[in-house]
Formats: C-alpha cells, structure tokens, sequence
C-alpha cells in the first residue's frame, strides 16, 4: 500500500507544479514558490518511491508481483539491485526517478538563466505522465491482485521467480542505468526547444539548450555503446550490433540528438536554423517516446528475437496518448510560430562550414529515418498488406553502408572549412596530406585483401576523416585542449567505423569438432575440449584449452539448461579485453595482451556429441512406436513393452542430475522372440542415446513421449557402427570465430564519448559567462 | 538558390526512392509452405516443430534439420545453418527464414515463440495447497 501512496502523492504534487509553473508564466508570478515547492514534494517522493522498491527487492517481499518475477534469495547483491530494472514497470520507475533528479538541477539551472517558469512547466509535464504509466502500471502490485482469483490474499511466496540468465552479467548491471538517464535527459531540449516558442525567444535559447543536448547524447551514447558490449559478451550474437528493435530504438534519438547539436553550434554563431533546431529538438524527444511505444507496447509482437509482453491495453494508450500530447505541443506550436521565427540567411556557399554541417545534421536525420522505417516495419506492412512482418537484417546494411560512406567524407571535409566561405586554394593544401595519407593506406588495405568497391571506398572515406581530424586536434592540443571535443569525437567516429568494417567484414567463422584431449589446430590457435564440471546448480562449463606461442589459457564454455528460460543456454568464452573476467583473472590479462590484441577470438558451444555412439545422420528416418502395438520393419516386428527406469535414475531427474531411461522393446526376428532395453542417457540434459545390437541390425531409442505412450527408435544395419567398439569418446563442438581489430570499436567508441565530455565542459562553462 | 532546391530535392527523392527499394527487397513475407515452394524469394514460415519425425544436430556440417508443419497441415523438411536454437524444444510455435530449395526448406534463422507463461500464476501455485 505505502509504495503506491508514494506514487499517487508524487504525481499529485507534479501536476501541481506544472499548472504552477505555466500560470505562472502566463502571469501569475507569485504562484512561482509553489510550483517550486510541488515539484520538490513529487521528486522527494518519487525518489522514496524508488528507495521502497530498491528496499522490497533487497528484503526480499516476494507478495509484491514485481519483486517475485524478476528476483529471488541466491542472487548476488549487485544482480539484486539489477532486478530493479528488469521489468517494464521498474523501467519506467528508473526513467521517472532519472526525470525527476535531473529536474532538480534544471530547475536552478533555468532560474539562473531566466526561463524557470516555462521550462519547468514543460518538463514537469513528462513527469507527470511519466507518473501516470506507474499508477496504472504499479511495481507495488501484490500477487492476489495480480491474478485475484487464483492467489489468496496475503499468500507470501517463499522464493521468486528469479532474474533471466542472459541479465546475469556486469554489462547488464550497468546498462539500464545509464541509458536510461539520456531517456530522461532528451526531455530537457525539448522543453528548452517548447519554452523558447512559448518566450517567443527564438534565437538564443541553444546557447543554455546545447550543454544539455550534449548530455543527452553522452549519456544515451554510454548507454548504447554498454548495451553493444553485453550483445558481444554474453548473447553470443557474434557480434555488438543486431539492428534490433531494442537497440535502434534508442539508436534512433541518439542520431537526431547529434545531428541537432551541429546546426545548434552554427545557430549560436551566426542565428541561422533556428525552426531547423526547434524541431530537431522536439523530434528527439518524440522518438524517445515512440521508441517506448515499439519496444514497450507489444506492438512489434511476434516480429523480433526479443520477446516483446504485452503491457495491456491501458499502457498502450497510455504510450500512444504521451506521443500524440508531446507532438501536438511541440510541433502544433512550431507551426503555429513558424511565421514569426527570424530567418538568418544561410551562407548558401557550399564551401561554407555552416552548409556542411547543416548537411551533418540532414545526413543523420536521414539514416535516422531509414533505421525508424525499418523498425517499425512490421507496424507499415501490417497496414499495407495486413499481416505484419519484419525487414531483414540486410535492409540496415544496405541503407546505412552508402551513408556512412557519405557520412565519413564530410566528417572530412567539413571541418577543414571554414565560416562563410572557405578559399579553395587554401582548402586544396590543407587537404593535401590527408587525401595523401588516406590513398596510401587504402591502397595497402586493396593490396593486403580488402576487394569490394563499396568497402574500399569506406575504407578510404574512414581514413581521410581521420587523417583530417588528427590534424587538426593535434594543432589544437598544442593551443588550447578545451577546444579538442568535436575533433576528438570525430576522430572516434572514423576509428569506430575502421573497426567496424574489419570485425564485420573480414571476420572468419570455423565450426569444429573437439574430440575429449585432441588438440585441434584453428586460426593458429591450439584448442584442446578437456572435460566439463558443474559450476553452480544449473550452469556446466565445457572447458577448452586454448594454446599459443607457448602460452595457455582454460577457457570455460557453458551450456546447461535453463529452467526460468525453460531451454538450453549457450555462453561463448571471448578472449576479448571486454571480457570482465580480467578482473578476477590476472593470466586472462596477459594473455589478452599478448594474442588478442588484433584479433578477437571468439568460441560458442554448440553440442557436445558422442563419437563412436549414436550418429542420427546415419539413422534415416524415425520408427514411432506406440504402446502394446506391434509394428513390422522389414524383417523386424517391433513393440514397445514400456519404459524403464531405476528409483535411483527417478530421482536423479528430478534434482536435475544427469540420469538414463530405457524401453522395454519386444524383437521378433526371423522367428526368434527377444526383449532387448535400449537406453538414452541424458548428461547435462543432452540426450545421448546407445543402442543395442538385434540381429544384424544395431536399434536405438532416440526420442520418447510419456504422456502418450510412444516413442521413437532407428533401426540401421549393423555395419555402419561395427568398426567403432570400446568406450565413445565425448566431442565438443564449438564454432570458433575471430574478429580482427574488434578492440577499434571499442577504443572509437570510447574516444567518440570523450570527445562528448570535452564539448560538454567547454560548452556549460561558456552559458556561465 | 533555385539550383539548391532543385538539386536538394533530387537528393531527397533519390533516398526515398532507395529506402523503399530496399524497404521491398528486404521484406521478408509471411507465407504458407505451399506457397514457399512456388517463390525462390527468401521468406518466413511459422509452424509447429513436427516432433514424431527426425530432428538432429549435425555436428560436421553445422546444421540443425527438423520437420515443421504450418497452419495447413503441410509439413517441409527444414535444414537449418546453425545449432538448434535455444528454447526450442517448448517453442509453442517455430518461424524460419530462408528459402525453399529442391524438396528442402534451407533456414538461415530461427525465432521461437513461446505460450505466454511468463508471469503467470502456475508457478506459484506449487508453493500452496
């Protein structure tokens, strides 16, 4: 009851404020204390609120819905807190907490500045509806009001549900956090965009605008760069991006948010962009909200790898009504103002800094609207052919390979511009040495493999970029370093992007068997299957030996069956510096250093087999017996007599361990009757199935259906097997992969986001002046 | 000044021209096996995992093979390039992609999907009586 009291109290005294603040605005000046007042009421109480929850997790209050289905007593303390966000309802009670903090530093942020009122009035509005969604939507549900007639009331469970293994991972930890607060954060250029329609304040308002749309992007940017790291580590897609709905959605905002901050740095020199700016700013936020729509509506259904829980009727309007208010007000107001907006006249040179970087911005608006169209494809071909599908993976790499092309050029030119108009003799020399260096290193990338045209021109474009901005931020680190942000961050995007057309690109991908102690030999590497153990009460590690040059690291592989996935789970083993078993493994470290720089070596499980024992590629098809009926094949009359199975293996099952059940098959060949029992023994929940010889034939049990009595053997002729006698030997199968210059994504990655930290000090110190 | 519209809009045309190009091509429709077998176009299934027929991993090619049956009752052979996917043995329902080839259904990637259990009150009721 208290954690919904919390709630209801905070979005009371929200929607006081923001009716405070606007009258105030609209003339009501003394009413300004109060909205102040409301406002740190419901942020009080909506931090009390995320204190209850983070407090019913820890306690372990599994008669709240929301605590039961996300945690339980084994977990550890960092993947307790994790669980607070691993739901839609915590979600959003993480993102309005975000909201709420962040307004607190708005609040005398916009004071100081002269615009609280407005800005304040706006934001708070978010707040409010945020608020909304967790009123309909609690994570303070009890379980018998979740399912009323199926638990009593006051029923406490004594165990959760327990958190999903594939959020079990320090990446994890750490994601939801931080991207969350860039959702929150993209509200705050919206509403400086939405105040200066309402002050009629056109031109100034980037000034104080534009250190919060860094923010915004910074911390969204972190936020997407850590959901790449878990992507690559723990999901075994093979890679850091998957173009999925989850990760464009937040991808999408992030593009925009970047694009409004280059025509923002030309506004606030020359005037010039002001609508283009306004509704950039609004856009942003309203693709942060459509994103939610995507991803949190259930809209998307059936269409993706994520499973995607219906929130019920109630979010989704709740999340479509917050899309239709939020563009109604911003983009209703800039078209009812668009007359009175200034126009700056643009320096329509096209040698001109401000056209290039107005291009910058309408560059990254349009790969923003490719990658919007293609997520929300299944929404379109729903409309237009009435049944909802998907685009394919490729349709991404199709559109964005020509504009990150593109993209990479005028990275390049761009900033060797300057404002007005830039002497293009003066521009041919200072492009010199770039477009020299690019040629050469292109031209040995072409000699050393690199052969298709678009990818040797992306190579060419990534490399001029960075030839361009490593000059120029050399040149600035030796006058005045606080100037290096935009250079820095550039020469991050043109790395980032080198990294990623040789780890996507020229990546190699082996599968392999691994027969117990054989060493193997794979892209120059040793690797050697030496047994399995389990590690905790589900998870069993497939340990593989990986040697080089004289050096050598154990490398444990899972894969186990996961009984909250209700499936069997595959952890790859990645010698990657991303790997945060650096931490409690000192030889990984070194290791690392010395092989992997390069090249990533990346090894998946796949199944573990048995050589010598049953091979199913030999079987042809499936005999499928059902109880007590006698079935003729060939020369064979088979029945199924009945299952067998010891007290001892029962009970084996039911813990988990690893147990063997048999059937009682009756054989009738050439006159002569025999009982023979073929078994299937599980290990780590893998069916390995033996079989016994009848006649000249060799039956094996391969599948069974207690529920219906049936099961299904393979009879193949004896000669197949007869060679392999004496003991099968366990082989792993893995799928080994590497991934050259991987660690140039990361490092691009992590240069682009200090780039962001540079600007954004630079930028807030110059508001102060 | 003109010049800069005209050529701004040729601009614009052309992407919109190529995002819906590619939007078309990478489509991936929805079809019954029956009309699978009469496209060479790459397109997606949804089915049931047949589970009375064979179905196995083939360790030296990499390939995951099983039967699926669609809505129709029609039932395909799929060869699947991969391992067999997580969750698959209670996937209420299976969708491949990929392109049906010569008697055999040639899948690059599997979704499953799962009856909605999650959150449900089944797994509570184990601890009451």
């Amino acid at each position: 009851m208290l954690g919904r009291f919390l709630i209801y109290i905070a979005f009371a005294s929200s929607l006081f404020a923001t009716i405070g603040y606007y009258l105030s605005f609209k003339g009501r000046k003394s009413l300004i204390q109060k909205a102040r007042l409301s406002y740190h009421i419901s942020a009080i109480f909506v931090i009390l609120a995320s204190a209850f929850l983070l407090y019913l997790i820890l306690t372990h209050q599994f008669q709240y819905t929301y605590v039961w289905s996300y945690s339980s007593t084994d977990l550890s303390t960092p993947l307790l807190i994790s669980t607070f966000y691993a739901g839609q309802e915590g979600s959003f009670m993480l993102w309005t907490f975000y909201t709420a903090v962040l307004g607190l530093f708005l609040m005398s942020y916009s004071r100081r500045n002269g615009y609280e009122a407005e800005v304040m009035s706006v934001y708070s509005l978010v707040k409010v509806l945020l608020l909304l969604i967790l009123v309909v939507k609690s994570p303070f549900e009890y379980v018998w009001e979740t399912w009323p007639n199926q638990v009593h009331e006051g029923f406490v469970p004594p165990e959760g549900r327990g958190l999903n293994p594939l959020l079990q991972n320090f990446w994890m930890v750490i994601h939801p956090p931080i991207i969350f607060i860039g959702f929150a954060a993209m509200a705050i250029p919206y509403s400086h965009a939405v105040a200066a329609l309402l002050r009629r304040e056109y031109l100034t308002w980037v000034k104080p605008a534009m250190p919060w749309t860094i923010f915004a992007a910074l911390t969204l940017g972190a936020g997407l760069a850590i959901g790449g790291f878990w992507a690559y580590e723990t999901l075994g897609w093979g890679g850091f991006w998957g173009w999925d709905p989850v990760e464009n959605s937040s991808l999408v905002p992030w593009l925009i948010a970047v694009g409004t901050i280059h025509t923002m740095y030309v506004q606030r020199r020359t005037g010039a962009f002001a609508r283009w700016n306004l509704g950039m700013s609004i856009l942003a936020f309203i693709l942060v909200l459509y994103s939610t729509f995507l991803t949190r509506s259930g809209v998307l259904g059936d269409t993706s790898v994520h499973s995607f829980v219906d929130p019920g009727m109630w979010v989704y309007l709740l999340l479509i009504s917050l899309i239709l208010i939020f563009s109604f007000i911003g983009f209703g107001l800039l078209f009812a103002r668009r007359k009175e907006i200034p126009k700056v006249k643009v320096e329509s040179d096209l040698l001109s800094r401000e056209y290039n970087l107005f291009l910058a911005s309408a560059l990254l608006l349009i790969v923003a609207g490719f990658v919007i169209v293609g997520t929300s494809s299944p929404i379109i071909t729903k409309i237009l052919q009435g049944k909802a599908s998907a685009v394919d993976v490729s349709y991404y790499n199709k559109t964005t390979l020509p504009l990150g092309i593109i993209m990479a050029l005028l990275i390049g030119l761009a900033q060797t511009m300057w404002w007005r108009r830039t002497n293009p003799e003066a521009l041919m020399k200072s492009l010199l040495f770039p477009t020299a260096a690019a040629t050469v290193f292109t031209s040995i990338l072409i000699v050393a493999g690199v052969r298709e045209v678009l990818m040797a021109l992306f190579v060419l474009t990534s490399s001029f970029a960075f030839f361009v901005s490593l000059r120029i931020a050399y040149k600035i680190a030796r006058g005045n370093p606080k100037y290096i942000g935009a250079y820095l961050t550039h020469i991050g995007v043109a790395l980032f992007f080198l990294g990623v057309i040789a780890s996507t690109k020229y990546d190699k991908t082996q599968v392999v068997s691994l027969p117990k102690d054989q060493a193997i030999n794979v892209f120059g590497y040793k690797l050697t299957y030496i047994g399995n153990q389990k590690i905790d009460k589900e998870k069993v590690a497939y340990n593989v030996k990986v040697e080089k040059d004289g050096d050598s690291f154990i490398a444990p592989l899972q894969m186990y069956f996961s009984e909250y996935n209700q499936g069997v789970m595959r952890h790859p083993y990645i010698f990657s510096l991303l790997n945060y078993d650096i931490f409690s493994n000192p030889n990984l470290l070194a290791f690392l250093v010395k092989n992997t720089l390069t090249n990533d070596l990346y090894l998946s499980p796949m199944s573990l087999e048995k050589s010598g024992g049953f091979n199913p590629h030999t079987t042809g098809d499936l005999i499928i017996l059902d109880k007590n009926q006698e079935k003729v094949v060939g020369d064979y009359t088979l029945k199924f007599i009945r299952f067998d199975m010891t007290s001892e293996d029962m009970a084996k099952m039911m813990s988990g361990q690893d147990f063997a059940i048999g059937a009682v098959i009756e054989v009738t060949y050439k006159g002569k009757k025999q009982q023979v029992i073929p078994k299937i023994y599980y290990r780590n929940n893998m069916p390995m199935p033996e079989g016994v010889k009848v006649g000249d034939k060799q039956l094996t049990f391969v599948n069974l259906n207690v529920e219906s009595g049936q099961i299904a053997v393979s009879l193949r002729s004896n000669g197949a097997v007869s060679e392999v006698q004496g003991e099968p030997v366990e082989v792993l199968v893995i799928e080994a992969s590497v991934k050259p210059f991987i660690n140039l994504v990361w490092f691009g990655v992590i240069v682009i986001l200090a780039g962001f930290v540079v600007s954004m000090i630079r930028r807030i110190s110059e508001v102060k002046k | 000044m003109k010049l800069k519209i005209v050529v701004g809009s040729v601009l614009i045309a052309g992407f919109i021209i190529f995002g819906a190009y590619s939007f078309m091509e990478s489509n991936v429709k929805y079809v019954t096996i029956e009309e699978a077998k009469k496209t060479t176009r790459k397109v997606q299934i949804v089915g049931e995992w047949v589970k009375e027929k064979e179905s196995y991993y083939d360790a030296r090619t990499n390939q995951f093979i099983f039967y699926l049956k669609d809505d129709n009752g029609d039932v395909v052979k799929v060869v699947h390039n991969g391992a067999k996917p997580n969750n698959f043995e209670i996937a209420s329902h299976v969708v491949v992609k990929g392109r049906y080839v010569d008697g055999i259904f040639e899948s690059q990637e599997i979704l499953t999907k799962f009856p909605s259990k999650y959150q449900s009150a089944d797994a509570l009721k184990q601890y009451q009586n």
